[in-house]
């Protein structure tokens, strides 16, 4: 343990860096074209395609600083460096601030899962079984670690690249390009402000600084997360396909644009259900993301109290994610309120202002612990 | 290996519990399947909701021995109407569980039926919200005007179909041999009603007295009487701000269509000067579309205008001139011209008719004058009825005759000398 730095590393396995870039876009392709497209479309109108970009390029200063703060630590994470950066106290405290963060990423997402499945397909059935299934699955991929979600991502995310395919092209037909006319009626404000809830989403990237010391081959990360990013500003791209589809009045009026979309396309007369079978890979991109912030949060919860191994904390994390997602929303309207009001300005804080605090302070201070 | 396999095996059989759908499952034989919901305005300020449902043993059993009965006589009705009233459309819907076996279930619902009286006196703005709110419904739905009682339309008697839900999709699914109405879908509907610049409409059902009804028709001896009705799509019901306003020709619902982009085929007859009073020839349209129509707005002299071009390829289908030369380009491309004129005096019937007595824009001219003068658009846009009612209108249509059919010259008798 003596060459890791001060740290204890605990996880053993290693991904390569096109493994990592895989699971940053699953982690943010799986939320942000389900219900942002009628977020950004109430705000940015029928310019949200231009938010999409502006996005991208508010997402890259965030990889950037990330990736630059991760490259001078690269054997720990950010829960041993901040300390070293800022001293125990102070560090620490960023340590768990960045842990309630993706712990609050975690619980929401399976809330959204929740309330996708409850809202379109069933009505009835408790919410705590889907948020507890979700889990409980995901529980059993954290005891598999790193390599082993890395790698079910390796299957799901194909079939999800084909659905999201399928929805883009198979909606095309019925795409209206004039609905994007006039542009920037409005000027660049709204679509700006559009811009920046998206880049609040794609923040979520940070996970990075997580699991950085884990990759095989590090000098290739930034590049290939760069790819990651584009990928993910063509794949928003198709999610602002709805305001082609429906306008942009009636996108900002839906919950879950992304299934009209689904609901829309038809293979000749009588294939036109398809929605439920999109859902199901959904539901599998749902689950490694799930996995994935929930894996940062048992392995930096452990590394943040000094213990050796995060197993003995998946069970009681994954328990306090279903209570903290059953109990942090009432209903939809919390939820899209957080993710419109709240969760921007909190998001950008943590993924953007902690990274790049502590990157100047370490500057500096003068670089240690490099290699 | 035997301890995995025994684990394997539990853990499908726990599968089996988690994918019957947990709270939510459903057997299909407790569901009573719709068709066709149709909304009605009932005393008191209430809705009237009418739904089809569809009997599935009487279709697969009865089905084909009481065929020609029309759904009655013989067999069991193949279909069952339901009616309750209440304030809401949901509270309404569930008011007929009190008197139905099955529940309903309407993610196959295929028509949605709103009455004239209702489209006219409230309006469908409010009741549109549960239709698409609900996650049963689909925004693919047809979504209709009726005129009349609907519950008239859905006793009609059927003879090709199960039931006349199903009558009515097989007529909205042939559109395209006439484009005589204009039937528009929920989410269409939807998207028209939100958006700025455009209103509106959709196709008409009504019943008509049978043609096909004779006087023996009625005579013992004859199998199964033919029905007093049928059922008839017709022309174009306009909206304005959510309220039906009127009703639009077979011909101006046509010229509705050509400036939407959405005639996809039919007849169109040319009258020719001959030797004997006028004659003949019928097109039928072949292709067109979203790209043969281009929507240009312009501004003289501060005030808008609005020019329509439109272009069209036909085929011949029917002459009943005897003096033309099809073989004669020159003559094709006179045919061309006279057809273009009768294209654009559809297409003015029907502005000159929203202009002036509907002042209604369900064309679409504001949305095109707000991408091109987004600028302009801010301003008219308060008053846009009165801009839209004063608008100038120039109609540009270009036509191609493709082919002629099997024959080129009319078969004329012996006598005539054409050539």
């Amino acid at each position: 343990m003596q060459q890791d730095g001060r740290g204890n590393l605990i996880e053993e396995g290693r991904i390569s860096s096109r493994q990592m870039a895989m699971l940053l876009f699953t982690l943010i392709i799986s939320t942000v074209d389900v219900y942002l497209p009628a977020v950004v479309a109430g705000v940015a109108g029928r310019d949200a395609w231009i938010a999409v970009f502006l996005a991208v390029v508010y997402a890259l200063v965030i990889w950037a600083v990330a990736v630059t703060l991760a490259s001078r630590f690269p054997r720990q994470t950010i829960i041993h460096y901040s300390k070293e950066i800022l001293g125990p106290f102070l560090g620490g405290l960023i340590g768990m601030l960045l842990l309630v963060y993706f712990f609050f990423v975690g619980a929401s997402i399976v809330r959204i899962l929740v309330e996708i499945m409850k809202s379109s397909f069933m009505p009835r059935t408790p919410l705590v079984i889907f948020a507890a299934s979700v889990v409980l699955v995901a529980c059993y991929a954290l005891f598999g670690g790193l390599e082993v979600i890395a790698r079910v991502n390796g299957i799901l995310l194909p079939l999800g690249i084909a659905a999201l395919l399928f929805v883009g092209l198979g909606s095309l037909p019925q795409v209206d390009f004039g609905q994007y006319l006039p542009v920037l009626e409005k000027g660049l404000g709204p679509v700006n402000w559009g811009g920046v809830i998206l880049a609040s989403t794609i923040a979520e990237i940070i996970i990075i600084l997580m699991l950085y010391p884990y990759l095989q081959d590090r000098n290739r990360v930034g590049l290939n997360g760069l790819w990651a990013l584009l990928g993910l500003g063509a794949a928003m791209l198709i999610g602002v396909l709805a305001i082609g589809l429906f306008t942009a009045e009636v996108t900002a009026a839906m919950n879950f644009p992304a299934l009209e979309m689904v609901r829309v396309i038809r293979l000749g007369p009588q294939r036109t259900y398809l929605d439920i079978v999109i859902a199901a890979i959904w539901v599998g991109g749902i689950f490694v993301k799930v996995a994935l912030v929930y894996y940062a949060v048992a392995l930096g919860l452990a590394q943040w109290l000094g213990l050796r191994n995060y197993r003995p904390l998946v069970v009681p994390v994954g328990i306090l994610m279903v209570a903290l997602s059953v109990m942090a929303y009432h209903g939809l309207s919390d939820l899209l309120y957080t993710e419109l009001k709240i969760f921007p300005g909190y998001s950008l804080s943590h993924a953007l202002l902690i990274p790049l605090l502590l990157l100047v302070v370490a500057w500096l201070r003068g670089w240690r612990a490099k290699g | 290996m035997d301890r995995l396999r025994l684990v394997s095996v539990a853990l499908l059989l726990v599968l089996v519990s988690i994918l019957s759908g947990c709270w939510d499952h459903r057997e299909v034989e407790d569901l009573g399947i719709v068709l066709l919901t149709a909304l009605d305005l009932a005393p008191g300020n209430k809705i009237r909701v009418e739904v089809q449902t569809l009997v599935p043993g009487a279709v697969v059993g009865g089905g084909a021995a009481s065929m020609g009965m029309g759904g009655g006589g013989g067999g069991r009705k193949r279909y069952l109407n339901l009616v309750a009233e209440d304030r809401t459309v949901f509270e309404a819907i569930r008011r007929m569980s009190l008197e139905a076996s099955r529940e309903l279930f309407f993610a196959h619902n295929q028509v949605i039926l709103i009455s004239e009286k209702l489209a006219r006196e409230k309006g469908v703005t409010e009741i549109i919200d549960f239709f698409a709110r609900n996650r049963q419904f689909r925004r693919d739905t047809w979504f209709l005007v009726v005129r009349g009682d609907p519950r008239d339309i859905m006793e009609i008697p059927t003879h090709l179909e199960t039931t006349p839900a199903q009558v009515i999709m097989g007529i909205i699914n042939r559109q395209d041999l006439s484009s005589y109405f204009a039937p528009t879908k929920l989410g269409e509907f939807i998207k028209m009603l939100e958006s700025t610049g455009i209103e509106p409409y959709t196709a008409i059902l009504q019943l008509k007295p049978n043609p096909a009804f004779t006087r023996i028709s009625l005579l013992p001896g004859v199998d199964t009487p033919p029905s007093l009705y049928r059922l008839w799509l017709a022309g174009a019901a306009v909206f304005r701000q959510g309220k039906m306003v009127g009703q639009l020709s077979e011909r101006e619902t046509r010229g509705l269509l050509w400036v939407r982009g959405e005639v996809r085929g039919g007849p169109i007859t040319i009258a020719l000067p001959a030797s004997q009073g006028k004659q003949e020839l019928t097109m039928e349209i072949m292709r067109f579309g979203r790209g043969g129509v281009k929507l240009e707005p312009y501004l003289a002299g501060g005030r808008l205008g609005m020019k329509v071009k439109v272009s069209v390829r036909v085929n011949l289908a029917e002459s009943q001139n005897l003096q033309l030369d099809l073989n004669n380009p020159r003559v094709i491309s006179r045919l061309e011209k006279e057809l273009a004129g009768v294209i654009k005096g559809e297409i003015m019937a029907c502005v000159t008719r929203l202009q002036e007595e509907y002042r209604t824009d369900a064309l679409g001219f504001g949305q095109a004058v707000h991408r091109k003068y987004p600028r302009v658009w801010r301003q008219v846009k308060g008053e846009w009825e009165d801009v839209f009612a004063t608008m100038p209108v120039a109609v540009e249509v270009k036509t191609v005759i493709r082919r002629i059919g099997l024959i080129n010259n009319p078969t004329p008798p012996h006598m005539l000398e054409v050539r």
